[in-house]
């Protein structure tokens, strides 16, 4: 059965539950809120050979438990939808348990705790990414006017600005004579990733298990089309299929982040093209959100997802 | 005489925490004709910060302190021996945004770097009992290392001696026991580069030996995490049919172990640390 953990009433959650539901999976839900109250993880790892079955435990409810063998996969939106919960120390212990358990079990994870913080840091992710073959954009991180005006204007039009860490920000695109003017004498430039603007068309591809790529392009003139409505514009969301050696590269930037659940942000040059290192890879989101372009585009992530955590080990 | 304007660097930061392991950095680099440039962990995100560039899929990173810029090369060497929280922002996300900087120049820095941080590299990233489950036993069926036996809440009552994990007690709250069966003397392995070399901790009266596959559980630790200097704490341990014969209990980052054998003079010690740093300082291998 797939383990799924995260607030019942986040959005991602609900939705991939609905989906397991309606698919008669047989599947084990711990609600955020009850971690460290009505439910507890249980976990030994003994001395002994590595591999599948040194890790043992369960999954404690008040009057039940589930033994790990019987959890062929694990799904985890912990930490996603704003859930207020008071942070006792037993709280506390179990949330570090289940970040535990999304590090040590055995068999499928989407995501693994330490493999989603690559997203904390963009360019951290970049070293990746230019590894996986693909290209990133010119950028510069920092906090230094000495750096940013010879980079701005070297630049083809004027750069985009948008966070460095996984912060959400509203990206935008800026002139270096604004920035300058918006500053505050005196004071050093916070910190700030710009980049030049990539011309091409946004497409989204979310690659599950390092194996299957599910891609939808997302045709709006907005400079950012999660939020087109900011900038008075429309985002039309379509499936769509990458070209082998992109979707290759793809896979390859996920087993390389160790991400089994990957939303990767790709351009598509204009005119199209199959080699990798044309596409510019702006991020890895390493939690997506991928219900928006599961209903908009028609892709069946959450299938794919699903058989993907039924798959048991070795299998 | 090398103009100095054109000398690489050996950049530090934090180095006033090890005075004797600085000292001979200073000395292997003085020898090297690396120029030195020390980065108190006060000043480190401060007064001194990073900045990174990715042009044309190239990566420049650099260093903006009293001195001005300063670009890090592949031919200059990096070693961060410890850092410590930023100062506070005026916000939680400018905090996010200054940490976040900070790591991109940890990853991405081109220079030659004495374990590198960063959000890619595990060793800055997990737990320390974490990676002890995940990375041993090593896969190889003749490894000699073992991780503690592990148990994540109420300890067992199993008539074992239980010890509670410090630093996820610290930090998380969560409770994670060890136990070692029938533990020998508390020893030190000192993994530095490509060597390897064993310390008591308690008396014995004979120094311990290393044996060789030992040495090769260790290299094959520290290459694992991604260390190139990487001090565990071990015992000799388990029962007589066990296979491994040793069991690593804590993991080092921070040259802790090797500044006290510095500091009482060990020949081998110092002899150690020097070979790895002329080499390392010599070598342009790990340059990204």
């Amino acid at each position: 059965m797939i383990l799924v953990m995260g607030p019942v009433d986040e959005l991602l959650t609900a939705f991939f539950l609905k989906h397991l539901t309606d698919t008669k999976r047989e599947y084990l839900f711990v609600d955020e809120r009850h971690l460290g109250s009505e439910v507890r993880l249980e976990l030994d790892l003994p001395q002994g050979p590595s591999g599948p079955g040194r890790l043992r435990g369960a999954v404690r409810f008040p009057t039940w438990r589930v033994g790990l063998e019987e959890i062929s996969g694990i799904y985890s939106r912990l930490g996603t939808g704003n859930v207020e919960q008071q942070r006792t120390p037993e709280v506390r212990a179990e949330q570090a348990h289940a970040a535990a358990l999304l590090d040590l079990f055995p068999g499928p994870v989407a995501n693994r705790a330490t493999a989603m913080l690559s997203n904390g840091s963009k360019p951290c992710q970049y070293a990746a990414i230019l590894a996986a073959g693909l290209r990133v954009p010119d950028t510069l991180v920092g906090s230094t006017w000495e750096r940013w005006e010879p980079f701005a204007k070297a630049l083809d039009g004027d750069p985009v600005i948008k966070s460095v860490s996984d912060e959400r920000s509203l990206v935008k695109q800026v002139s270096w004579e604004a920035t300058r003017a918006s500053a505050r004498p005196g004071q050093p430039l916070a910190p700030h990733q710009f980049q030049q603007r990539i011309q091409g068309t946004n497409i989204r591809a979310h690659v599950v298990g390092a194996r299957h790529v599910l891609a939808c392009r997302a045709e709006t003139q907005a400079l950012d089309y999660r939020h087109p409505d900011l900038t008075g514009h429309t985002v039309n969301l379509c499936a769509t299929e990458l070209p082998e050696p992109v979707a290759e590269a793809c896979r390859r930037l996920s087993r390389a982040l160790g991400v089994d659940l990957a939303g990767i942000d790709l351009i598509e040059p204009p005119g199209g093209s199959s080699r990798p290192e044309d596409w510019v890879c702006l991020e890895v989101n390493t939690c997506p959100g991928f219900m928006w372009f599961e209903q908009h585009a028609g892709l069946p992530i959450a299938r794919v997802l699903a058989d993907f955590l039924s798959t048991s080990l070795g299998s | 005489m090398q103009n100095p304007a054109c000398m690489p660097h050996l950049v530090l930061v934090g180095p006033e925490s090890f005075p004797f392991v600085r000292d001979v950095l200073r000395a292997e680099a003085w020898r090297a004709g690396l120029r030195v440039v020390e980065v108190s962990m006060r000043d480190w995100g401060s007064s001194v910060t990073p900045w990174v560039e990715v042009v044309g899929g190239r990566f420049r990173a650099g260093l903006l302190g009293p001195w001005g810029d300063l670009e890090l090369r592949p031919e200059d060497v990096f070693w961060c021996i410890a850092e410590g929280p930023l100062p506070p922002a005026e916000s939680d996300y400018l905090d996010s945004e200054h940490e976040a900087l900070r790591e991109a120049f940890h990853t991405c820095c081109p220079a030659r770097v004495i374990n590198r941080r960063g959000l890619l590299q595990p060793l800055w990233t997990t737990a320390m009992w974490r990676m002890l489950a995940q990375k041993l036993p090593s896969p190889e069926t003749d490894s000699v290392l073992a991780p503690p036996h592990f148990h994540l809440g109420a300890p067992p009552e199993d008539g074992q001696r239980w010890t509670r994990w410090p630093e996820e007690a610290e930090t998380s709250m969560g409770q994670v026991w060890w136990t070692v069966p029938e533990p020998g003397p508390l020893r030190q392995a000192l993994v530095v580069g490509s060597h390897v070399t064993l310390w008591p901790l308690e008396f014995e009266e004979e120094p311990p030996t290393l044996p060789l596959a030992l040495e090769r559980d260790l290299t094959r630790l520290a290459t694992a995490c991604g260390a190139d200097v990487l001090e565990v704490l071990l015992v000799p341990s388990g029962t007589p049919d066990a296979s491994a014969r040793w069991t690593a209990i804590q993991l080092g980052t921070s040259p802790e172990g090797l500044e006290r054998l510095l500091a009482q003079e060990e020949t081998v010690a110092l002899a150690q640390v020097e070979r790895f740093l002329r080499e390392r300082l010599a070598s342009q291998e790990d340059a990204r």
